[in-house]
Order: structure tokens, then C-alpha cells, then sequence
């Protein structure tokens, strides 16, 4: 990618910050919004994060499950009915919940977002390039010509064909523009990329070209990605770790392959479960039944245990603790004992299977 | 990102609001709620004047000096031939009530009737029809009223009466009908192409209804809100172009509007003289009027739009 | 090019309104007692011959469709729009000439000011929306936008001109008043309260439409973009915003042009100032019917005008038109 600089040198970071750590640290985390009949909704409930450079980190779960919220809370651009109860987001050691310069200063030139529709995030009006370019000019501070023509390369190395270089967002096909929305994010050559559902919406050929981009990324140039998706086919692809949200709360994480081979808790095994599975030959799903919790008025105990066929009485009394498995898996269910932290077996969770094809 | 996704849909779709529920909800709001209780004002003087002042002071029964500024025993002073302005405004209203509801019933009978047709139908007949809505629509309402006036009053005369009212009432009545129904009818027309593609329209279909039963059973009581806020935009501006005919002398001198008192104030060189009460109360009674309708029509349209917002 | 087929269909409709305006104009006033030659009869200079021969460039012996509707059209075309009556028979054309000026001075003074004033307006109740001094811009653009524009007029004159001694009340000059650069300042001095009230009673329009563009477009993806990118404030409206909220609001202004005339109309009247205004009125009470159909014809062709080159501003102003959608 001609024009950005390799993250970790030449780059003036900010005062206080610290170059070998994780880049991203996310502790105990907690986002509610306040709703128009006073009550308070709690988006993100808990959770733990980090992503350190070159790493790419799937965030999995239905609408709902609070991916997206807990995005926002990170860019610092939560609605007005929002805010951040407690919990920390550091970036290189700096504090970003306190808003001010810190936050301010690390918003696209450190931490940037690929959104999902791209023909409404961008502005219908000017020129795409002038998109890409203005972030570098205004944030860079670099004139008005130079950062114009880095627009221009970045446009390019992104796949956007020369004829449309200056074209405006409705000219470009579905795909180009999510590839410009991906211009414009890096065009300040950031440290983390955030991409909420970035691929949904697209064709599987277009979805495979966006993604072998943002691994180029990666490998390239220590990209930090955080992928926010239901797709899980796309965290097994990409991404070395995955966290599995549910109400607000990340029931399992770990890293992919032993998340989405040995998936413990139940959520997890019903998500991997319920999708179809072609290639290995598998003709059965299995059927989550029930709908995701309202998260303005949570009953107590596990989010998960109204529709979780191993839920027992303690399960709807008491939350279950976040335990960490040799630092390999975390887990927030009642069924698996803290065992002294070594790595327990996954339990089956007896879902009704359907099998398709069977009139 | 933050949970709201603008879903923009060709046309909004709303929910069935009905007539009750539609007034509880807008009172709710303590803007709708004073609103509509300067309307109800408006309403009770102009069906009966003389509860509230007594009869209508012509020049020969008023008794007071002209010109006299507001006191105790005038509340809006006197006018230039001595009529207490009082009486003159709270009579007035009733030309603007019946002009405002006559021009409403018209312009909406006739637009919403054309809007629903055309939308419903679509192809060459919609075509026709919005064809000519749009000449109507660039045509400025204030001109065409304007010529037709004098025209429609050359042909009907001046004297006779209609249900109490005289036909120069009667033509800018007319006059606004013809002018207004076009906006009506592209806004009438939107909702109704949205709502033919929705599955309970095309079940009727199915099913065999005629055209007109599906537009009267289905269609119409979907868009009657939509025709209520419409309504009560097409009397705002009913009011003021009556007033603005009026002004000019095209009203009717026996049944003073407040346009006319205006009028009058003009030609009695009222502003030059500083009697600024002879201006305030015709002038203020338009202005609260006009005021208290758009609140009302701007509260029933965010009503509406509340439904359409989809959070994800 | 698929725009210029656009283009092509928009001016063939404006034709095709105007022919229908002639149509109407033509019905309308030949309704009217008394033959179009009647106001020619009185002017004594005109000799028989020329009254002969107007009634058959009129066709009025022949019978009204189509003969006198092709006569009249025609005759319109060619700039012939009759004779004033109560002008004693001077052409439409003439007396209408001397009166645009005036009005054309007050209109094109007041919207140009009630634009900018009404987008400062707009754009800084949009971005407060909800907050107060939103309510209090909103409030004051609602008030003036639901009076009639001559009773705004009058008071004004009543507080400004006769209260408070600032400014005349009436007319375009003093009588006998001084010529040259002072004449000038006298003119201003006459022409300020006009351009006041069409400036204040036009700001509600454009700061109503505006606010409630800047109010949608902050609801769009792109201004979440602009501020993830750290963008500062002033920077997300004026660049993002206004681009996409001006839109609507200059689409209004150039509609605008053509119906505002009709507007000043009122205005003239509270001023007493010479312009088409005062005409229409001297000629609906001295039921001058010719001078009436020019005006009435002039400012439906200004209308028909105007909304063409609002069209034509706005394709050339929303790429989205001007390029047409790729996909």
C-alpha cells in the first residue's frame, strides 16, 4: 500500500504510549443506553478484549448481541442515549473512555471503522477520492494536492479500476464502494481496523476479494483487525481468535481453531450448528428455538439459559462467571467447573436436529 | 452503527391510527394541546358570533368615535367608522371558518379521490391524471385565484346567496378547491402506490374485489391520517389566501373577513396613523390561526413518521 | 445522452404548460361581456380603420373555436396583448413595461436576503435540533412564515415608518426629492420596508425546509464517517451537510422566483409602491380585463420558467442526477 508507513516506527504516537504491548485492551467493558420510557438498556455487559498487531479477532453473534455497540463505544461514538458505565478501553496503554484528546487523537489515525452499507456511509455528493483524501488532509495535515493524489493510489490499490477514480459513491458497484469504504479507512494508515459486517450484503466472489485484501493488510503492514460478523465462515477463514457474544456477554472465546472444533458452550455449539455444512458432507441442523433476550429487562442469572437445553435451577439464579482455561479458552457457563483451570472436555448440548431434504 | 438503520421506503407506511386514538395521542403533546384549543375557539365563534358579542355592527348601528384606541369598553378599540373591532374580529371568524372547512372538503374530496384513483390504477390513466395535477400545481394559486375571481363573480353575481353565504365567499371557496387539490393528490397518490404492493391489498386482489371496494375498504381508511394532516395545511392555507383576496377587495364588504378588515385598515390609512389596534386584531386572529394549524398538521406528521424508523 | 433526452422532455413540458396557460387565459377572459376592441373604441387617437383592422387580426367576426382561440394565440406570440381600458387604450404591453422594474427591484433584493439569512437560519436551529435555541429559531420561522406578508408590511410601517420616524411610509421617492446619488439613497430609503417584509416573510420558508435537511442528513451514515473520521464540527457541516441539505432549500429559491412575484403583489399595495402590484389592483377596480390576462400571463410564464430552471439547477447540482445511477 504506497504511501503508508510500516505501523510501528515513524509514526509520532502520542505521549504516555507504550509500543510493545497489545495494541488494543478492552477490561470488564459495560455500554447501556437509556430508552425513551426510562429505562436503561444494557448493551455490553462485561467483556474482555485485546488485539495485538497482525492479529485478526472475530466478534460472532446475532443481531442484537451488542458486536456493534461494542464498536462504537470503541470509536467513541455511541448515540447520546449511550454511555459507557464502566470498564476500560486502552489503546497502547492510553485510556479512551475519558473522552478528550486521547480519543480524539487516536479516531481514524490509530483505530478505524469499515462500516456495513457503504452506499450510505459515504456522502452521495463528492467524489469518492475526495473521501479518501479529506481524512488525510484534515487529519495528516498533509496539502491539498499531495493528499488528493495518495487518495488516488490507495484508490487503486484497493482494486478500484482507474476509470472510476473519480467517480461518485452511486457510480461504483456494491463491491468497488466497500472497497473504497476501505480506502478511507486506511487512508490514515491506522494501527486497528474495526469491520462491522463488512462483507454482509455482498456477493461471495466480491466478499472473497475484500476479505484477501484486509489479509494482505494484516501480513503486510500489522493491521490489528477486529471482524464483527454472524458469518462464522468468515472469522474460520480470517481471523486467529473469536469471542462469541450473546446478550451482551462473550460466552466463549478462544482461538478459531479451538473455538470451531471442540465449540463448549452451548450458544456456540448451536451458532456452528445451525448453519448447513456443504463440504462436510452434513445434512442436518440443528434448531435454536426461542428469541434473544430483551435486554431491557433481563430476568436473572445466565443470558443464555431461557433457550439452553442443558440450563438448569442455578442457571437462572446466578450468573455464570468469565473463567479462563490456560489462558487458551474463556467460558461463561454454569456446566463447566473452573476444573483449576485446565481445559475440560466440551459438553454436548442436545439440540433438536432437523434434517433437510426429508419431506 | 449505533442500532438505527434509516430504512427509506418508497412511500412511509403507517399504522392504522384511528380517529379517537389519534386525537389522544396528539394530545399528549402540550403544543397540539394549545393548538387545538385555539382552533376550538375559532371553531365555537364562527358557528355562533353573536353568543359571544352580539350581532355583526354594520355602519349604521355602530356607536362608537372611529378610530378609537383599545380600552375597557373596547377591547380591540374601534375601527375607521366606529365599529368595536371586537365584534368585527370574532365575526370574522366565522368567514374563515367556513371558508377553511369548504375549501378542505373540496380540495380533498378532489385530490384524494384523483390521488387514489391514479395511484391504484397506475399506467396511462395515473399519467393523465398527474399530468395535469402538475399544471395545476405550477399554476400560482394566488394569480389564478386572482383572475378567476372577478371572472366567476361577472358570471354569478353578486347578490345572490347560497346557504347564507354570498357567492363572492363562494367563488374564492371555489377558487382555492381548484388550486389545492393537486398537491393533495401527488401526496394521496404516493401512499397509495405503497400501500397497493402490501400483502393484504393483494390478497383483496386475489380474492376478487373490485377496484373500488379495495380502495374503499382498504386503501382509504389507511390513508385517512394522511388526509386529516393534509386537511387541516389545506386550511392554513385557505385562510390566508382568503385574506389575501380580501385585502385586495375581492371579499365581501357586508360579511367582513379579517382579510377585509385589513383591507379596510389599509384604505383608512392606518398604518401612516398609528392605529396599530385596527391592524393587530385581524392581523393576530389570522396569525394564531394559521399557527395553531401547522402545529397541528406538523404533530399528526411526526405521529406518522414515528412508525417508519427501523431500529436493528 | 440519457440527459439531455431529460432536458429535452422537461422544456417540451414547460412548452406544453404554457400553451395550456394560453388556452385558460384565452377561455377565461373571453367569458367576459364586452368584445376585447371595446377599450380601443375609447382612445381617440386610434382612427376607425385601425379598429377595423384589430378586430380582424383578433378575428372577432369569426366564430371563437378555433378561428379566435388560432388568432389570439398567435397574436400573443407576437407580442400583441391587446389594449388597457382604463389606460385609454395604450397597449398591455406598454403598461405592464413600466411597472416591472420597480417590483423586480423589491423581489430580487428581498429573496436574495431572506436566502442567506434563511440558510444561516436553517443550518443553526438543524444542528441544535431539539435543544433550544432550535425551538426558539423554529418558533420564529413558523411565526413569520404563517402571517400574510401585507400585514407583516403594515406593522412595520406603523412601527418603523409613523412610530418611530425612521423611514417613509409609502411610495418609491419624495416628491420633488433630490436626483443623483442622494436620489439613489432616496430610493433605498422608500424601498427598505418593502424588501424587509418580502426578505422576513420569505426567511420562514427557507429555514423551515433548510433546518428539517440539516436535521434528515444528520441522520445519515455519512455524518457517523465524517466524525469516526475525527472530523471536527463546523468542518461535518459545512462540507458534508450543507452540500446535501442546500439541495432541496435552492430547488425552493429558484421555485420560488416565479411565485413570489405574485406575492408582492400585497406588499406593493401596503406601500403603495409603483410596480405590477399596484397595477393589478388599479385593474381588478377599473375591471381592466386586457391588462389583467398580460399579467396574469406574464407571471404564469415566470412560474413555468422558474420551475424549468430549478429542475435544470438541481440535475446540475445532485451528481446523483447529473451522472445517473452506475448500478
Amino acid at each position: 500500500m504506497s504511501g503508508a508507513a510500516n505501523h510501528n516506527d515513524a509514526r509520532s504516537l502520542p505521549a504516555g504510549a507504550n509500543a510493545a504491548a497489545p495494541l488494543l485492551e478492552i477490561r470488564d467493558l459495560r455500554v447501556s443506553f437509556s430508552l425513551e420510557d426510562g429505562r436503561r438498556l444494557t448493551a455490553v455487559d462485561g467483556i474482555n478484549l485485546s488485539v495485538s498487531p497482525g492479529e485478526a479477532i472475530g466478534i460472532a453473534g446475532e443481531s442484537g448481541s451488542g458486536k456493534s455497540t461494542a464498536a462504537s463505544a470503541i470509536m467513541g461514538l455511541l448515540p447520546l442515549n449511550g454511555r459507557i458505565d464502566s470498564g476500560s478501553i486502552r489503546y497502547r496503554g492510553l485510556d479512551l473512555v475519558a473522552e478528550g484528546a486521547p480519543l480524539r487523537r487516536t479516531r481514524w489515525r490509530e483505530i478505524a471503522v469499515v462500516f456495513q452499507g457503504s452506499l450510505v456511509a459515504l456522502n452521495p455528493v463528492i467524489k469518492v477520492r475526495d473521501q479518501v483524501a479529506e481524512a488525510i488532509e484534515l487529519r495528516l495535515g498533509e496539502p491539498a494536492n499531495a493528499a488528493r493524489e495518495k487518495a488516488k493510489r490507495l484508490l487503486a490499490d484497493v482494486g478500484i479500476p482507474d476509470k472510476r477514480l473519480e467517480a461518485y459513491p452511486h457510480q461504483l458497484s456494491g463491491g468497488q464502494r466497500q472497497r473504497a469504504m476501505l480506502a478511507v479507512a486506511l487512508s490514515c494508515s491506522p494501527a486497528v481496523l474495526i469491520g462491522d459486517e463488512p462483507t454482509t450484503a455482498l456477493d461471495v466472489i466480491v466478499q472473497a476479494q475484500i476479505l484477501e485484501l484486509l489479509d494482505r493488510m494484516r501480513h503486510e503492514y500489522g493491521l490489528g483487525l477486529i471482524l464483527i460478523t454472524h458469518d462464522l465462515a468468515v472469522i474460520a477463514d480470517m481471523c486467529d481468535r473469536v469471542a462469541i457474544m450473546y446478550g451482551g456477554r462473550i460466552v466463549e472465546s478462544g482461538s478459531v481453531r479451538e473455538v470451531f472444533t471442540n465449540p463448549r458452550h452451548p450458544y456456540t455449539q448451536a451458532l456452528l450448528g445451525a448453519a448447513p455444512d456443504a463440504r462436510a458432507g452434513r445434512r442436518t441442523i440443528k434448531v435454536l428455538e426461542g428469541q434473544p433476550p430483551d435486554l431491557a429487562s433481563l430476568p436473572p442469572g445466565c443470558h443464555f439459559a431461557p433457550r439452553c437445553p442443558l440450563a438448569d435451577a442455578r442457571c437462572t439464579e446466578e450468573d455464570p462467571p468469565t473463567v479462563s482455561y490456560e489462558d487458551r479458552v474463556t467460558l461463561a457457563c454454569h456446566r463447566y467447573e473452573p476444573n483449576g483451570g485446565a481445559l475440560p472436555a466440551p459438553v454436548a448440548a442436545p439440540y433438536p436436529v432437523l434434517e433437510l431434504g426429508k419431506r | 452503527m449505533s442500532g438505527n438503520v434509516k430504512l427509506s421506503v418508497g412511500g412511509r407506511i403507517l399504522n392504522r391510527v384511528s380517529g379517537g386514538n389519534l386525537l389522544l395521542l396528539l394530545l399528549r403533546r402540550w403544543d397540539a394541546r394549545v393548538a387545538l384549543a385555539i382552533l376550538t375557539l375559532l371553531a365555537l365563534s364562527g358557528i355562533a358570533p353573536g353568543l359571544f358579542v352580539g350581532p355583526l355592527q354594520t355602519a349604521t348601528t355602530a356607536e362608537a368615535a372611529p378610530l378609537l384606541p383599545p380600552s375597557g369598553v373596547h377591547l380591540f378599540g374601534t375601527d375607521d367608522l366606529g365599529r368595536d373591532l371586537l365584534n368585527l374580529t370574532v365575526h370574522g371568524a366565522r368567514i374563515s371558518l367556513v371558508v377553511g372547512a369548504l375549501s378542505a372538503v373540496i380540495t380533498l374530496l378532489l385530490g384524494g379521490g384523483i390521488g387514489m384513483i391514479a395511484g391504484y390504477r397506475g399506467g396511462r390513466a395515473d399519467a393523465l391524471l398527474m399530468r395535469i395535477a402538475d399544471t395545476f400545481l405550477i399554476l400560482p394559486t394566488f394569480v389564478l385565484a386572482l383572475i378567476l375571481a372577478p371572472i366567476l363573480r361577472e358570471l354569478i353575481g353578486d347578490q345572490t346567496e347560497i346557504l347564507g353565504i354570498r357567492t363572492t365567499l363562494l367563488t374564492i371557496v371555489a377558487v382555492i378547491g381548484i388550486t389545492s387539490w393537486s398537491s393533495t393528490a401527488r401526496i394521496v397518490r404516493s401512499q397509495t402506490l405503497s400501500l397497493r404492493e402490501r400483502t393484504f391489498v393483494e390478497r383483496a386482489r386475489l380474492v376478487g374485489l373490485s377496484p373500488m371496494r379495495i380502495i374503499a375498504r382498504h386503501i382509504f381508511p389507511n390513508i385517512r391520517t394522511v388526509l386529516v394532516a393534509n386537511g387541516i395545511v389545506v386550511i392554513a392555507g385557505s385562510i390566508l389566501t382568503e385574506s389575501t383576496l380580501s385585502f385586495i377587495g375581492l371579499g365581501d364588504p357586508f360579511q367582513p373577513s379579517w382579510g377585509t378588515i385589513l383591507g379596510n385598515a389599509q384604505s383608512a390609512a392606518a398604518p401612516s396613523l398609528g392605529a396599530w389596534w385596527f391592524i393587530m386584531a385581524p392581523g393576530g386572529a389570522i396569525l394564531f390561526t394559521v399557527i395553531a394549524c401547522t402545529i397541528v398538521g406538523n404533530a399528526i406528521d411526526e405521529l406518522l413518521d414515528r412508525d417508519v424508523r427501523v431500529r436493528r | 445522452m440519457k440527459l439531455r433526452g431529460w432536458l429535452l422532455g422537461r422544456v417540451g413540458g414547460a412548452l406544453a404548460t404554457i400553451l395550456m396557460v394560453l388556452l385558460l387565459n384565452f377561455v377565461l377572459f373571453r367569458l367576459m361581456p364586452g368584445s376585447p376592441d371595446r377599450a380601443l373604441a375609447r382612445n381617440p387617437r386610434v382612427s376607425a380603420e385601425a379598429i377595423a383592422a384589430a378586430r380582424v387580426r383578433w378575428g372577432l367576426d369569426k366564430p371563437l373555436f378555433p378561428d379566435q382561440l388560432v388568432a389570439y394565440v398567435g397574436a400573443t406570440l407576437s407580442g400583441d396583448f391587446g389594449y388597457s381600458v382604463k389606460y385609454g387604450g395604450r397597449e398591455v404591453t406598454s403598461v405592464i413595461g413600466e411597472k416591472i422594474a420597480p417590483t423586480l427591484l423589491i423581489v430580487g433584493l428581498g429573496e436574495i436576503i431572506a436566502l442567506a439569512a434563511g440558510i444561516a437560519l436553517g443550518a443553526w436551529t438543524g444542528w441544535r435540533r431539539g435543544k433550544f435555541g432550535d425551538r426558539v429559531g423554529t418558533l420564529s420561522a413558523l411565526i413569520l412564515y404563517s402571517m400574510p406578508y401585507f400585514w407583516l408590511g403594515m406593522l412595520l410601517v406603523t412601527l418603523f415608518a409613523t412610530t418611530l420616524g425612521w423611514l417613509p411610509t409609502s411610495g418609491i421617492s419624495t416628491p420633488g426629492g433630490p436626483g443623483g446619488v442622494a436620489g439613489i439613497v432616496d430610493l433605498l430609503r422608500h424601498a427598505a420596508l418593502p424588501i424587509a417584509t418580502i426578505a422576513l416573510g420569505l426567511i420562514g420558508q427557507y429555514a423551515i425546509l433548510l433546518r428539517s435537511s440539516v436535521a434528515e442528513a444528520l441522520r445519515e451514515g455519512y455524518v457517523l464517517t465524517a466524525r469516526a473520521k475525527g472530523l471536527r464540527d463546523d468542518r461535518i457541516l459545512r462540507g458534508h451537510i450543507l452540500p446535501n441539505a442546500l439541495l432541496p432549500t435552492v430547488t425552493l429559491a429558484a421555485l420560488n422566483a416565479g411565485y413570489v412575484i405574485g406575492g408582492a403583489l400585497t406588499v406593493e399595495i401596503v406601500f403603495s409602491w409603483p410596480g405590477l402590484g399596484l397595477l393589478t389592483q388599479e385593474a381588478l377596480q377599473s375591471r381592466d380585463y386586457p391588462v389583467l390576462q398580460g399579467i396574469f400571463l406574464l407571471l404564469a410564464i415566470s412560474v413555468v420558467v422558474a420551475n424549468l430552471l430549478a429542475d435544470l439547477l438541481y440535475s446540475r447540482l445532485d451528481p446523483r442526477v447529473r451522472h445517473g445511477a452506475a448500478r
